[in-house]
């Protein structure tokens, strides 16, 4: 294949990547946000999602479709509640301490991963996508003979993977105008700005954490769900998103949630693009010495507002 | 109406407020003075909940308070004005009033009402309140808090660093609450800003009630204070 549509390729794989991921970083993003909790469990609530995803979808025997849709809405419910009760039994009693919460995450973290292990099982499972048509992608070329439309082979993209960046699309949009409009947005973001004003004008601060906890892991969840797939269901599988969150939420500028769409969006493409053209290793060394640079030279991220 | 007995705070091993007592009715401005450091603020936060009052009591409408979660105190229209003004900066006037109004569900005429005692905020509705100049900022420290129709209104040192003027808003302000029976509990340092006011004045020295005064024996000689306070 030529470069110019082996580079639009790369581009849409980066596309998938970023869309699934700013899902992903932006659970993340919030929670770390509002709650001051780094949350090194994130990953596992990622893998929780596609190993319900794949349970949903394999017992709900009707059409693997119908079982498809089922997960997208059971999976992130079932995390977030589960995320809910690791709050309550957890965090809430370390009154959500920023140092003792991480170590608390991290022992959750081995917890969610080892009963995975004992009942999901060590291997990798699949799960269908509910529809998968390949579109045959045109390129266009200025020849000899002036304009010229080409198929050129293998060059196309599956309805799936348009699917799932269009559906992360509409849930940030979506999640965005809830954060600005809604009433319960804005008792997240005055959480976040000062707990004890909050507290002083009555907003129970506890059961926004609660809900905001469940919420940063029901998005990690979705975006589990939307890329299993791809990538099928493993219980190991919640260490790379858990890193390229990190990544992105450091890049972004800690707690900003456009800062952290955009860090998706520039880790996902790039991803995409140093993996297909060179390797998927480059692609995390870049990212990771990236963030290096980003702590160094400027440590509220690359789109966070300067701290006063 | 509001009532503080004998109540003891600390920071951790540290003890702050020892015995504090005090009290405040509907419609009478009640002064807290003392020295930087003499637990004003400490007072404050411990009425409304943030912080744990180790022994002692506190009290609205002779039910004991001091035990409930801090937020289910501005539910008992306990407002608060805080020290620093504290406002959610990153979100507009309009926001931050909102914050208010949440708490007792109040509509357009109880932030047409806050509205009407600071015109200035009115305008800027849809300003980022960390922009405001420090006065306005202070309106809307005010106006928030009066979002939630308090009865009581706590205000930690209002009038900290602002031109006269503007004291003499927050000022004009305050006489037009006591007037519709607000208890107002006034932390001051600036003992003019005192005398005018106050109903009655507790004078605290090392987290102690050092003396209590009427605002008749103030205005007489205000040496009292001025001695104290050592200005
Ligand atoms: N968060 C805290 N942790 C530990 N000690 C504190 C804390 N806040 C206040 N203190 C201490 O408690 C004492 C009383 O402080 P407080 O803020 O109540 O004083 P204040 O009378 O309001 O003073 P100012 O007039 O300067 O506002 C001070 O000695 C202060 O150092
Ligand atoms: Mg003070």
């Amino acid at each position: 294949m030529e470069f110019g549509p082996h580079f639009l390729l790369a581009t849409l794989e980066g596309a998938l990547t970023a869309a699934v991921l700013a899902l992903t970083a932006v659970g993340l993003s919030v929670v770390f946000g509002i709650m001051r909790v780094v949350n090194v469990a994130h990953g596992e609530f990622f893998m929780l999602g596609a190993v319900i995803a794949w349970f949903v979808s394999t017992t709900v025997g009707i059409h693997p479709a119908v079982g498809f849709l089922l997960a997208l809405v059971v999976a992130p419910v079932m995390v977030g509640f589960l995320a809910i009760v690791a709050d309550q039994l957890v965090l809430r009693r370390l009154d959500y301490d920023p140092e003792r919460t991480i170590v608390a995450t991290i022992g959750l973290l081995y917890c969610i991963q080892q009963v995975t292990l004992m009942t999901f099982g060590p291997d990798a499972r699949p799960v269908i996508p509910p529809f998968n048509q390949r579109i045959a992608l045109p390129w266009f070329e200025l020849g000899e003979q002036g304009f010229q439309v080409t198929w050129p082979w293998g060059f196309g993209v599956t309805t799936y993977k348009l699917a799932v960046i269009m559906f992360a699309v509409i849930i940030l949009v979506g999640l965005w105008r809830f954060l600005a409009r809604s009433k319960f947005g804005l008792i997240m973001r005055a959480t976040q700005l000062d707990r004890e004003m909050a507290l002083a004008f009555g907003i129970p601060i506890e059961r926004v954490y609660a809900i905001v906890f469940g919420l940063g892991a029901g998005l990690a969840a979705l975006g589990a769900v939307l890329i299993v797939p791809i990538r099928q269901a493993h219980y190991l599988m919640g260490g790379e998103p858990l890193l390229l969150s990190f990544i992105v939420v450091i890049i972004g500028g800690l707690g900003s949630i456009p800062g952290t769409i955009m860090a998706a969006i520039l880790i996902g493409l790039s991803d995409g693009i140093i993996s297909v053209f060179f390797s998927p290793t480059l692609a995390k060394i870049i990212a990771t010495l990236l963030v290096a640079f980003v702590l160094v030279y400027r440590p509220q991220g690359l789109f966070g507002r300067r701290l006063p | 109406m509001l009532r503080l007995d004998r109540i003891d705070v600390s920071y951790g091993r540290v003890q702050v407020l020892f015995g504090l007592s005090l009290n405040v009715s509907a419609g009478e401005i009640v002064c807290l003075v003392g020295r930087n450091g003499a637990g004003k603020s400490t007072a404050i936060k411990a009425i409304m909940g943030l912080l744990q009052i180790s022994s002692g009591s506190i009290e609205m409408d002779g039910e004991r308070i001091s035990h409930y979660p801090p937020h289910r105190i501005p539910g008992l229209q306990i407002g608060l004005v805080p020290q620093g003004r504290r406002l959610f900066s990153e979100l507009t006037v309009a926001e931050n009033l909102e914050i208010g109004l949440m708490v007792r569900g109040g509509g357009r005429n109880v932030r047409q009402r806050a509205l009407e005692m600071f015109p200035r905020l009115q305008e800027r509705l849809d300003q980022i309140a960390g922009t405001l100049s420090g006065g306005e900022q202070q309106m809307l420290a005010t106006a928030r808090a009066l979002c939630i129709e308090p009865r009581v209104l706590l205000l930690d040192e209002p009038t900290e660093g602002l031109q006269p003027s503007m004291t003499a808003q927050i000022r004009n302000a305050v006489l037009q609450l006591k007037k519709q029976e607000v208890g107002i509990l006034l932390v001051e340092q600036r003992v003019d800003a005192v005398l005018a006011l106050a109903d009655r004045v507790y004078l605290i020295e090392n987290g102690r009630n050092l003396r209590d005064y009427s605002g008749r024996e103030i205005n007489d000689t205000p040496e009292l204070l001025i001695k104290h306070l050592g200005i």
